[in-house]
């Protein structure tokens, strides 16, 4: 009977959401974004559709590096501190499940089934984003592999987090409730600490001319590297596979530790409803207090240092800026700054030691992640309208002009974007500096840092417009609120990502356009020198334009209405 | 002073409020009432300049809200039902974030003046989530009082305080009101209504039903003579 009604439940909430966005459709705006948005799909997936497009995308190194990944996030899993959203429920289903007559397997099977939805639309999208119409593996092959390889990670996360919310629940009878898990982690992390530093002697050995990618497959290929990454690669393999034969062999593999995932969560269950339970009402009390008021306890007290003074007099906009400026503060882990902190001091070490190879692998590591975080970046760091959307109704009350609130928030996470960016590329250009580029003398690498530092935050500012627009004239698309984890929103996150590229190579052609004219006018005077005038047009431009994007937007803005049933069904009328 | 003249707002094909025209003046409490769906809060984000009306004009202490939306909105205050407060600011970092939004040059002796009012002085350095129901409204209340409006919305002020909370947030209304504030209270319970207002506006599916001090209204309406508040008000709008 239970389980009929949680079926019922998943499929008419599926049915209902679609319809709910098919709905949508009735507005010309989101009809627009869905053809774009297929357009785009089918770009994509055409484009993808030539051979070796990628050759990184596949083979070993696919196999080598995907297995590393996995690596850090279950590393990650287990290390943060986060609180278990894994597991949590939705207030109704706290209401409606808990006290209803069904078991605690019957819960995390619907939680599992419930996850599926997410999980195979993820699936869909990366066949789409890694090449559907590549011949090597047929696309149901490559479908299967990803739904495998995200089923697993997210049982993992599950289990994970049960284990240590009932760790944590129980103390020191936890503690020995999980001795083999304890024995199994603490074992994990040693081998991994000694991977590491045998991957590190590994890429100091290495020979200065060696690339970035040998250098990196070389430190993964150090024996015990290999024996710390292959449950990961067992995992990995399917997706990596050329040929269906190969395919054949290394999916049982894989299928294998997702069955064995699925029976240690299942056998959690004893400990699952009390941390489920833990979840869910700490997620359904802070909600509740959010809309009733009700008090929450002191160790959810968001702690920073005291903010710089804002004074009653001056330019009332900026008081906008500061407040989203300390919201990321305050909302930031202390986990985010210790990484932050050891990346910091393990370039310093690399770039100070002297070592060719290695300073180049973690130079050429920060620079792609700088890149990342470029494309990526603008879905983690939303201390702007993306989240104050939650509070229009008091943002709207403000004696401010809609512009001035649009550009002030647009400014506030293109501010921090724009500073998290220069520092990966700083740290990137530190430990690159020792490495001899004849290519770049050191005055043009000069001239191009400072002009990296002039168009940056130009780029990101109508870069943080344009996502701050689509939120607003797509509210029922465009997720609302703090970033999501999990590779189960990853697909998405990397088509929105692409898409905002996109868009921002279109507004950049004319400041592009005009930067190039000006540095060749300027080149033969001032040589490399010419690459900073050049980049202060850019930014000249870019702000011109993102100041005409502002008023567009203002206008836009001031036509939402905060009380309609779509803002207030996803939590935008209440406070946050 | 708040004037209101043919105020519409359509929501789609929807009418919410049709051609509604009010005023008033300082020191006067208006009682804004009427059924579920009447209007009460579409009116309220008009008048408070968060919805832009269809048709109609709105003046804030002689400023148009549409033509001058800043000038308006510096001396309006708008208290909602919920609440509306950031998590990661705490009690003086809200009061100095309005300060500087409202450019309130003595922002420093009003903050204490006002937290002092509203019993929140200990609670200068807590965060939202670790206040009471009753300590979020103050908060949310002295931030709209810290500029010192010349009109003053509140929307169901009462929802969710204590009794002694009831009793301090009609003392601050009224003291608001003696100041020569404005003041629009919509709210359910009638006998605030009756309590606080010096007159009322009844809606009824976005049109006024009557207006006016309660003792006006029942005389234009004689057969209304004698029955409580809740029963002329279900006579008005019509419902059972």
């Amino acid at each position: 009977m239970g389980r009929g009604a949680l079926g019922y439940l998943i499929w008419h909430s599926f049915r209902n959401r679609t319809a709910q966005q098919v709905r949508r459709l009735r507005q010309p705006r989101y009809v627009v974004a869905l053809l774009v948005g297929i357009g785009y799909l089918f770009m994509l997936a055409h484009g993808n559709a030539q051979p070796d497009r990628h050759p990184f995308l596949r083979g070993a190194f696919l196999e080598l590096g995907l297995a590393a990944g996995l690596l850090f996030l279950v590393g990650w899993t287990w290390i943060s501190s986060g609180k278990q959203h894994i597991l949590a429920y939705s207030t109704a289903e706290v209401m409606f499940l808990f006290p209803a007559p069904l078991s605690r397997r019957a819960l995390v099977r619907y939680k599992l089934l419930r996850a599926q939805v997410v999980i195979v639309a993820t699936t869909l999208l990366w066949v789409v984003i890694l090449g559907a119409g590549r011949g090597e593996l047929p696309v149901l092959l490559r479908a299967l592999s990803l739904w495998c390889l995200f089923t697993t990670i997210h049982l993992h996360r599950m289990g994970a987090a049960m284990a240590r919310s009932s760790a944590a629940e129980h103390g020191r009878f936890g503690m020995r409730r999980h001795t083999l898990l304890i024995i199994v982690l603490v074992v994990a992390a040693v081998l991994v600490i000694a991977a590491l530093l045998q991957a590190g002697n590994r890429l100091i050995s290495l020979p200065a001319g060696a690339s970035p990618l040998a250098s990196i497959e070389a430190a993964l290929r150090a024996p015990l590297a290999l024996v710390v990454l292959w449950p990961f690669r067992l995992l990995a393999h399917p997706l990596a596979s050329t040929t269906g034969q190969e395919w054949l062999r290394s999916f049982p593999w894989a299928a294998g530790l997702l069955v064995l995932h699925y029976i240690w969560v299942i056998r959690s269950d004893a400990a699952y409803e009390e941390a489920a339970a833990d979840a869910s009402f700490e997620r359904a009390r802070m909600l509740a207090a959010r809309r009733t008021g009700a008090r929450i306890s002191s160790r959810d007290r968001p702690y920073s240092p005291a903010l710089w003074p804002l004074t009653p007099a001056g330019d009332p906009a900026r008081a906008i800026l500061w407040k989203n400026v300390a919201m990321l503060l305050r909302r930031s882990r202390l986990r985010t700054w210790v990484m932050i902190s050891m990346i910091v001091a393990l370039t310093l070490v690399v770039a100070s030691a002297g070592l060719p190879a290695a300073a180049k692998a973690a130079g050429t590591l920060l620079l792609v992640w700088g890149g990342f975080f470029f494309a990526l970046g603008p879905q983690w760091i939303r201390n702007d309208l993306r989240t104050d959307l939650a509070h229009l109704e008091l943002l709207r009350s403000y004696p401010l002009a809609s512009d001035a609130v649009i550009r002030m928030e647009a400014a506030s996470s293109a501010f921090i974007l724009s500073l998290s960016q220069l520092t990966l590329l700083l740290l990137g250009g530190l430990a690159l500096m020792y490495v001899p580029a004849p290519a770049f003398p050191g005055t043009l690498r000069l001239a191009l840092a400072a002009a990296i530092v002039v168009v940056l935050p130009a780029l990101n500012f109508v870069g943080m417009l344009l996502q701050n627009g689509a939120a607003l004239l797509l509210p029922g698309w465009v997720r609302i609120g703090p970033a999501h984890g999990g590779v189960e929103t990853l697909g998405q996150s990397v088509l929105t990502a692409l898409a905002y590229i996109f868009a921002l190579v279109l507004v950049s052609i004319l400041p592009a356009t005009g930067a190039v004219g000006l540095a060749s006018l300027l080149s033969p005077a001032l040589r490399a020198w010419a690459a900073i005038p050049a980049a202060c047009g850019a930014a000249a431009l870019l702000l011109a334009e993102g100041w005409l994007l502002s008023l567009w937007l203002a206008t836009v803005y001031e036509e939402v209405d905060p009380g309609d049933g779509e803002m207030e069904a996803r939590g935008m009328g209440h406070g946050a | 002073m708040i004037e209101v003249e043919g105020l519409t707002k359509l929501f789609g094909d929807r009418l919410a409020v049709r051609e509604l025209t009010f005023t008033v003046q300082p020191g006067e409490v208006l009682g804004l009432v009427g059924p579920n769906g009447a209007g009460k809060t579409t009116t309220l984000r008009s008048v408070a300049g968060i919805i832009a009306p269809s048709a109609g004009r709105i003046r804030i202490a002689g400023h148009d809200l549409r033509a001058e939306p800043i000038a308006a909105k510096s001396r309006l205050a708008f208290i909602p039902d919920e609440p509306h407060l950031f998590d990661y600011l705490t009690v003086g970092e809200h009061l100095d974030f309005v300060a500087r939004l409202y450019n309130v040059s003595d922002a420093p002796e009003r903050r204490h003046a006002l937290l002092s009012e509203l019993e929140l002085l200990d609670r200068i350095d807590s965060f939202p989530p670790e206040l009471s129901r009753g300590m979020k409204q103050k908060l949310a209340i002295a931030c709209g009082l810290l500029h010192a409006p010349s009109a003053l919305m509140f929307d169901e002020p009462l929802t969710g305080l204590d009794p002694i909370g009831i009793r301090r947030m009609k003392a601050t209304i009224l003291r608001r009101a003696q100041e020569g504030a404005a003041v629009i209270l919509s709210s359910h319970l009638l006998h605030l209504v009756e309590e606080l207002c010096t007159r009322v506006l009844v809606l009824r599916h976005g049109e006024r039903v009557a207006t006016g001090a309660l003792g006006d209204i029942i005389a234009e309406r004689p057969e209304l003579a004698g029955r409580s508040l809740e029963e002329v008000f279900i006579a008005l709008v019509g419902e059972t």
